[in-house]
């Protein structure tokens, strides 16, 4: 038994696609701003790791 | 209705497994950020200790014996004073070694890792460059 969909009913599909878009986007958006924060911290690391040789070189030198 | 009913099931769990992973993404930032910052604690303070221990060794740098022994001293002290408790229990470790004139201070928890050297020259430990 077929019966015409009511105009409220044609609403629902192009809902549950905004719906849809809305996670995905921010799904997505907020999963590249944890990478960005791991990157930031791989950065720091390697900037402390620098500043640590730049201090040992500093010891050595004072050997000489 | 049905197809609506389908795609909006997709979505749901599409955002779950989106959530879950985002979840654990920010877990390991935090927990990265965490070793880190008691990596930089650690150094921060031994090399105090060694900067402050250094300054009242007055060593006499050209004889070699003495050399080793202040070194040794050193390593010594921060043996005994050990590493500082981390806020979660990550597995820590700290190796310090004695090797051509330095005390080499290394630090690490799992994969990161950080390392410094002393020498009792650059500590101001000399007398000759007390004098």
């Amino acid at each position: 038994m077929w019966s015409k969909p009511t105009r409220q009913q044609g609403f629902v599909l192009p809902s549950v696609l905004l719906l849809g878009l809305v996670i995905i986007t921010s799904g997505l958006a907020l999963q590249a701003m944890a990478l960005q924060g791991m990157l930031s911290q791989q950065r720091e690391l390697k900037r402390d790791q620098k500043a640590d040789a730049e201090f040992s070189a500093v010891m050595r030198q004072a050997l000489d | 209705m049905l197809v609506s009913a389908v795609l909006l099931g997709i979505f749901s769990s599409l955002g779950l497994q989106l959530s879950g992973s985002i979840g654990r993404a920010a877990q390991q930032q935090q927990q990265s950020a965490d070793q880190q910052h008691w990596l930089a604690l650690q150094l921060q303070r031994d090399a105090g200790l060694l900067i402050r221990q250094g300054a009242l060794l007055a060593v006499d740098c050209s004889n070699e014996k003495q050399r080793e022994q202040g070194l040794l001293q050193l390593q010594a002290l921060l043996e005994q004073v050990g590493s500082i408790e981390p806020a979660e229990t990550f597995s820590t470790q700290r190796q310090l070694q004695v090797a051509d004139g330095l005390l080499q201070l290394q630090v690490s928890i799992g994969e990161l890792q950080r390392q410094r050297e002393f020498s009792l020259q650059g500590l101001g430990a000399c007398i000759d460059e007390l004098g």
